[in-house]
């Protein structure tokens, strides 16, 4: 995992270029070498999942589901990805997109309805464990569900599936600056949630 | 709120750890590598293309004598190696708002923006604009191949092939035992947002009439432009000129069928599962995605007008079955219809840029684009002379069904457009080919002949075409019309060689101005593929009759647009302004994608367009929020060779907000018509985006289109053809392709 992870730069208006294993691995594995794509699978699967877990709420199957369908998608169209992003990112958006078409279908570029929400709740969960997981941190997730979908992705990026500002920057196309914004925009938006929710 | 408690909240979202994956999952997502991995092969060749393993097989065992050829294979190679080098999103702004490149700048100098990826200030950029002019050598790209040449890095390189090759033969055989994924259409790129939503029943109600819309859209500030013309400089650097060999190089692409060179005989993929008629050949060309223009803001594609697709799919529907999903090419069905786009009064083509909300899409800065690109009329009296070559297949296969019959009543109806001047000659093949008529202006003889055809025997197609170029070779007509018309079912089975050498044989005959007219007949044993591709590389067009009105259509009504072409090699690059508009998707011609950089490479093979053709290209886009009227959208690039001067002439136009209607019930009815028609081809290709489109509300938003279009035979068949596809289609249709 570590070796695949950028370095965030302390300056804030350049991208570093993007060189790493993985880059190396996802040109190979464009050009048709599957023992390329094999170790691409391996190097990212664990981020892929864990980033879904969390999107998910826990339910570790419907998570598990999810990323063999990402993946599934993403050897479809490696060939259309241009290296714009490290593969990592790009990854995880395509993991982020197949979540939100998992609970909605089509119209996925909308906050989540409530009910949408409640779906992902997992359904063999006992009364028991439901209470011991946190409602907290249950009602932080609908909150950040519920968030602008700009902010939403910002948000989803940096926290579940950790990926550093700079490259969810250079995903979107923004500087570092921006994102940082949008979190903070977030940040605002969730706490006042929050806020609500608790009175 | 304060800083305080915004820390807070950013401590909170640092998540808990994640529990482990399950067992098995890493496995299972291997599993489903597909052991195609690159899906966009047809568009430029794979390294590891088996055609070209084995020139770098060879190349390599002569790199170790020290040979010459790995020269040329690091060369071939180069691409794919420095791709990572490319900043896709070269966009300059310079080039976005220093528009108008027709008139003011000489062509060749603004290419040089898009080739050099790394300018990203104007003065860099113009930097390299100076550098390019005064070098006048290898481009960029090129250079930097060179230095691939020097010193040792060239035997690293070979052996890093081989090894790549020697993994991916263990891959591949490791692989061979599990289940083959069924492959992907190229189509589900990821940053897809909502595909279309027929939402808009409103439509169905709207019936204005025609006069009505047309004022409203020219209130409605459509752009019309009239083209005058440009001249563009010739092809520069003739000796860096990009041979076929590179994969530099985007041609049309052939499909792999054709590429290989056994078997020959039918020159197919594969036979749909449940096909009503048996041995029918298509080829999916997937479907396009929804492309971020931060990602790549330029779409560029060469012209098409061919509408065999449209009747081919008309047949199917018509006898009772639903067609194959790789049958139906999007463009080709759009194209089918005429959409009254004003002629240009003088120029060569005039443009139209118009657009409404778009009826597929559920958000609310989506817009239907519709781009109409109308080509100089000429009636049949001021056509130029012609010199045209029938080559008809009499081969056992076409007495099916009384095909060779319709060839013949077809044949007839353009013989009666003919004038005194125009020659004829006539060649058929079966087991071999025959002239049997050398060309002659003598309408009884050639009716006689054509009375005479009788069918019988194998088909040697290959044989057909190459006496029929021969034949217009020794006839060639010097400023005339020089096209062989192929009538045939597209099966080419006894060729010695296969479709490849008939394609050879077509492509020298494009060198000597001869172009080509394929005319598919049949349904059952029928080979799209071919007949397309045919058409394709020989500058022509392709059109498939069913019924004898189809032949009159287009050999009658639309004959000097069959005939003439007007411009030749005719691209089209549409700008996207990534300041407004935030994605965009091209509704069909995925099998004519460029290269962006190709675009001012006047060598690459592009589409021919006929006297009075129409050619309509659609987008879907998404717009940013807040923008203006006046701020610019897409800036669209016309570049073709005109068939009258020899000159390449490109033309660009603008479309600002102020071009796109408000509301979509304002929308002119040609948008509504091609939305209409763009839908009913999604929905039969099983296009992703057409997942939710819906036969019964396409049925009557036709029948609100088609009251603007009394007079027009064409689209009330239509209404009647989406009726007829919904009731074959009881339950709405399931789709193969997934999300």
């Amino acid at each position: 995992m570590e070796s695949i992870r950028a370095v965030e730069t302390s300056d804030p208006g350049s991208l570093p270029p993007i060189a790493d294993d993985e880059a190396v691995l996802w040109q190979k594995a464009a050009t048709g070498d599957l023992d390329a794509a094999d170790a691409l699978a391996r190097c990212t699967y664990r981020a892929v999942y864990a980033s879904l877990c969390r999107l998910c709420g826990g339910n570790e199957d419907l998570a598990a589901d999810l990323t063999q369908e990402t993946y599934r998608k993403a050897w479809r169209s490696i060939a259309n990805f241009r290296g714009g992003s490290k593969f990592s990112t790009w990854l995880y958006r395509i993991a982020y997109n197949t979540f939100l078409n998992h609970i909605r279908g089509p119209r996925r570029l909308e906050p989540l309805t409530e009910e949408q929400v409640d779906q992902l709740l997992d359904p063999d969960e006992t009364p028991d464990e439901a209470t011991t997981r946190s409602a907290e941190a249950e009602r932080l997730r609908r909150a950040i569900l519920e968030l602008p979908e700009e902010l939403r992705f910002a948000v989803t990026a940096r926290f579940w599936a950790e990926l550093p500002v700079t490259e969810i920057a250079r995903h979107q196309g923004l500087s570092p600056v921006g994102i940082r914004k949008r979190l903070k925009r977030a940040y605002k938006q969730l706490a006042t949630t929050l806020e609500g929710d608790l009175q | 709120m304060n800083n305080n408690e915004l820390k807070k909240i950013e401590e909170r979202l640092n998540p808990p750890p994640a529990p482990e994956p399950p067992e098995g999952l890493l496995e299972s997502i291997q599993k489903e590598i597909p052991e195609h991995l690159r899906l966009v092969e047809e568009k430029s060749e794979s390294i590891l293309s088996p055609r070209r393993l084995r020139l770098i097989a060879a190349s390599v065992a002569i790199v170790v004598l020290g040979g010459f050829l790995a020269l040329q294979v690091s060369w071939q190679a180069r691409p794919s190696l420095t791709l990572m080098n490319e900043t896709p999103a070269a966009l300059e702004v310079d080039a976005l708002t220093g528009r108008v490149i027709a008139e003011t700048e000489p062509v060749d100098r603004t290419s040089s923006v898009e080739i050099d990826g790394k300018a990203s200030t104007p003065a860099a950029s113009e930097k390299a604009k100076v550098e390019k002019q005064d070098e006048v050598g290898p481009r960029r790209e090129d250079l930097s191949a060179l230095s691939y040449l020097e010193g040792p890095q060239q035997d690293e390189q070979a052996a890093a092939y081989s090894e790549i090759e020697q993994k991916r033969s263990q891959s591949l055989s490791r692989l061979r035992d599990l289940p083959a994924q069924p492959q992907a259409q190229s189509g589900l790129f990821e940053m897809a947002n909502t595909p279309n939503k027929d939402t808009d029943a409103k439509a169905g109600e709207d019936n204005r009439r025609r006069q009505v819309a047309l004022e409203k859209q020219r209130m409605s500030g459509v752009a019309q432009r009239e083209i005058r013309e440009v001249p563009a400089t010739e092809p520069e650097l003739e000796g860096v000129r990009v041979t076929s060999e590179s994969p530099l190089r985007v041609e049309a692409p052939v499909p792999p069928a054709m590429q290989s060179t056994a078997p020959p005989s039918t020159g197919g993929t594969h036979e749909p599962n449940d096909a009503p008629y048996g041995d029918m050949f298509f080829k999916s060309y997937g479907t396009n995605p929804f492309i971020d223009t931060e990602d790549d803001a330029q779409s560029t594609f060469g012209l098409d007008v061919d509408t065999g697709s449209y009747t081919l799919a008309r047949s199917y529907i018509e006898r009772g079955h639903l067609p194959p999903g790789e049958a139906i090419r999007v463009e080709e069905f759009v194209n089918y219809f005429d959409y009254g786009d004003p002629a240009p009064r003088q120029g060569e083509f005039t443009i139209t840029a118009e657009g409404a909300p778009s009826p597929f899409a559920s958000g609310p800065r989506y817009q239907l684009v519709r781009f109409g690109i109308k080509g100089r009329e000429i009636s049949n009296a001021e056509r130029k002379p012609a010199m045209l070559i029938f080559v008809v297949d009499v081969s056992g296969s076409m007495r099916r069904e009384n095909r060779l019959g319709l060839v013949k009543r077809s044949l007839e109806l353009l013989l009666d457009q003919l004038q005194p001047e125009d020659q004829v000659g006539l060649v058929v093949y079966g087991n071999q080919g025959r002239v049997l008529l050398e060309p002659t202006s003598d309408k009884y003889a050639i009716g006689r002949a054509i009375e005479q055809l009788r069918s019988g025997g194998s088909t040697n197609a290959e044989e057909g075409l190459t006496l029929a170029y021969d034949l217009a070779r020794t006839y060639r007509r010097r400023g005339g019309i020089n096209r062989i018309i192929l009538c045939s079912d597209g099966v080419a089975n006894v060729g010695r060689t296969g479709p490849e050498s008939i394609l050879q044989r077509i492509r020298g005959g494009v060198d000597q101005g001869i172009e080509l007219t394929t005319v598919g007949f049949g349904m059952g044993n029928y080979n799209d593929v071919l007949m397309e591709q045919l058409a394709n590389q020989g500058d022509g067009n392709y059109a498939y009759i069913d019924t004898l009105d189809e032949a009159r259509r287009i050999f009658v009504e639309n004959l000097t647009g069959t005939l003439q072409t007007i411009a030749s090699d005719a691209k089209i690059q549409v700008e996207f302004n990534p300041e407004t508009v935030s994605r965009y998707r091209l509704l069909g011609y995925e099998n004519r994608d460029i290269a962006d950089h190709l675009f001012r490479d006047d060598t690459v093979d592009a589409g021919e367009i006929g006297a009075g053709h129409e050619v309509t290209a659609l987008y879907e886009i998404k717009l940013h929020e807040n923008v203006s009227k006046r701020d610019l959208l897409a800036t669209l690039r016309l570049r073709y060779r005109s068939k009258e001067t020899g000159k390449v002439i490109e033309t660009a136009v603008d479309m600002t907000r102020r071009n796109i209607s408000k509301r979509w019930e304002n929308a002119s009815p040609a948008l509504r018509l091609s939305s209409v028609v763009a839908e009913f081809a999604e929905i039969l290709k099983g296009s992703y985006w057409a997942k939710e489109g819906s036969l019964d509300m396409l049925e009557q938003r036709a029948a609100g289109v088609a009251t603007d279009y009394r007079g027009d035979r064409e689209v009330q068949n239509l209404v009647t053809l989406i009726g007829q596809t919904r009731r074959l289609t009881p339950v709405s249709m399931g789709y193969g392709e997934d999300e």
